[in-house]
């Protein structure tokens, strides 16, 4: 049974788009990466599934239920991208809270406390109150809060964003210890680095609608990269390297020409000769989810 | 929402606003019974001289100590609710309540039950003490106390759930002042009500039981000073109640129920505003 299946989902707020036609399908025991510009639509479509905000047409399922069953809400966890708390509890109020709403007995909150606080490292700072706590610290109890009622599926927008490298490494291999007990991982998020070190799938969305999506390897893998220094580029050798529709992108004497095919890097090679360009270096490197990106989100995909 | 409930009690019992009306209430306290106790001794005398003075100026004693009550505590009702789901809302706290297995008609209920508690147990506590020192010092007989308390624990119920109901539509200061200019339209339409019953003035009687309908806090003041200075056996009964802060126009229990009703539809309102409201 999937995890998340959406069906022409659709949000707008007035007659501005917040997310329009989404159709997902994320399988269970997944990290699911999603992406996009500022303002794309990607919070959006995760207050619609977790409940915050009213679809205004489309369908959705969560872990098999359909959206709005209260029941089901026992079983997910949600991180807020902006994210805050009854600051004048403590950690641990803070967490009986979120326990106590997710159906937890005293006693297994009791159990479950010390644990979630050892996963997101807050074990010493339990006692003090949220408002002491530093805007890193509140983000990691947040995730401790959506990970009290040991949830199925986690929503997570941008949790390591208030982290600095350690926290943003603790909270990465907290995800895929959750993967491999079989959690399901919805997140949101701007830093393409993370989502390529973690995610098994991914979708990119623009102007609230999905401009790609799939497994990460394949979305990746077809393309190769050749990257070239040249000096003398001219707006012929450009025209001459995107030929075929390849995607070339200039940035100074670096070129960077996507292949599909690992025979056309000499052809490559052959064209800067012949428009009498001086080739200094030439590397094929793996397509970044980066180049991706930029290239689905500006319509080169 | 027993939950959400104790969350919203503790919350209030730790805000300063709670503090400075606890305060500013017993340093009044503290006053009226001092007041009070230099009254009595003359009430004593006078009682013998002139009774209907000595039971106007006992009445009076009560009806001011309760009328001070009564404006504290429709404000304290009025302050402490403006924000309880708005400035939730604004800051961003609701969305993970709200993501949890629990309705939103559970996150009223519980906020409504948390911080109505602490009116209400407010409002027990007051009448009682001031019922307490004019019984004390000056030996008022007062029928129907226990009702009288219902009627004085309903206003801030009643404000209370226009109070939320604003809350989950309107920003935290608009809602403020939305519930206050209510509260201030029930109060003036109440007084204009009394005087225009004292005069015979029929238009001004109506325009205090339209009113009432639109805020039925004064009426169920009055109510409660009615029921509480009223006595079948006493012929001076009518002229106790009078006054701008007295009763003499005495709501009937038809009001009671509308009350009653007004409170239910307006925490519905506000549960089914609330269900269709993007956080």
């Amino acid at each position: 049974m999937p995890a998340i299946v959406t069906e022409n989902l659709t949000k707008l707020y007035g007659r501005r788009v917040g997310c329009s036609n989404i159709n997902i399908v994320v399988a269970e025991g997944q990290i699911f990466g999603f992406l996009g510009p500022n303002g794309a639509g990607k919070s959006t479509l995760v207050k619609s599934l977790v409940g915050l905000l009213r679809p205004t047409s489309g369908r959705a399922w969560l872990l098999g239920r359909p959206l709005g069953d209260a029941a089901v809400r026992r079983r997910i966890g949600y991180l807020p991208e902006n994210f805050r708390y009854h600051d004048w509890l403590t950690g641990e109020e803070l967490l009986s809270l979120h326990g106590a709403l997710c159906g937890l007995s005293p006693d297994e909150r009791r159990r479950r406390i010390p644990e979630v606080l050892a996963m997101v490292g807050l074990e010493r700072w339990e006692k003090q109150k949220i408002r002491s706590y530093s805007k890193g610290m509140q983000q990691r109890i947040g995730v401790a809060c959506a990970l009290i009622g040991d949830p199925d599926l986690l929503f997570l927008d941008e949790p390591t964003s208030a982290l600095d490298p350690l926290g943003r490494r603790d909270i990465r291999e907290l995800m895929l210890r959750l993967r491999a007990r079989g959690k399901t991982i919805f997140l949101n998020s701007h830093l393409l680095s993370e989502v390529e070190m973690v995610c098994d799938t991914v979708a990119i969305i623009s102007r609230g609608e999905i401009v790609a999506q799939g497994a990460l390897s394949e979305l990746l893998a077809p393309a190769v990269e050749v990257e070239m220094e040249v000096e003398g580029v001219t707006p012929a050798l450009e025209a001459a390297l995107a030929a075929g529709g390849r995607t070339v992108r200039k940035s100074g004497r670096t070129l960077r020409v996507a292949v599909q095919d690992r025979n056309e890097i000499p052809v490559l090679a052959r064209r800067v000769i012949e428009h009498g360009a001086a080739l200094y270096r030439l590397e094929s490197v793996q397509r970044s989810l980066e180049n991706l990106f930029v290239d689905v989100v500006e319509g080169r995909h | 929402m027993f939950t959400i409930a104790v969350l919203t009690f503790k919350e209030t019992l730790r805000r300063k606003l709670l503090l400075l009306t606890v305060l500013l209430s017993a340093a009044f306290l503290v006053l009226y019974t001092l007041g009070v106790r230099a009254a009595s001794r003359h009430i004593h005398d006078l009682a013998i001289r002139d009774p209907l003075v000595a039971t106007i100026t006992q009445t009076q004693l009560l009806v001011m100590g309760l009328f001070f009550g009564y404006f504290i505590i429709a404000l304290m009702t009025i302050f402490a609710g403006t924000g309880t789901v708005s400035s939730e809302i604004e800051s961003g706290v609701l969305q993970t309540i709200v993501t949890r297995p629990l309705s939103r008609a559970a996150v009223i209920g519980g906020k409504f039950l948390g911080l109505g508690s602490i009116l209400v147990l407010y409002a027990c506590l007051f009448f009682g003490t001031v019922v307490g020192i004019v019984h004390y010092y000056t030996g008022l007989g007062m029928a129907g106390q226990l009702p009288a308390l219902a009627f004085f624990c309903l206003i801030p119920v009643v404000l209370l759930s226009v109070t939320v109901l604003g809350s989950t539509v309107l920003p935290t200061l608009a809602n403020g002042i939305a519930v206050f200019a209510l509260y201030v339209v029930g109060f003036i339409g109440g007084t204009v009500e009394q005087v225009g019953t004292l005069i015979d003035n029929a238009v001004m009687v109506r325009i205090g039981i339209v009113s009432s309908l639109v805020m039925p806090a004064d009426a169920l003041y009055r109510k409660m000073v009615a029921v509480l200075t009223a006595s079948t056996t006493d012929p001076l009964a009518a002229v106790r109640q009078m006054g701008p802060l007295g009763s003499l126009s005495e709501p009937s229990v038809w009001m009671i129920v509308y009350t009653l009703l007004y409170t239910g539809i307006a925490l519905l309102a506000a549960i089914r505003f609330f269900n269709a409201r993007d956080l």
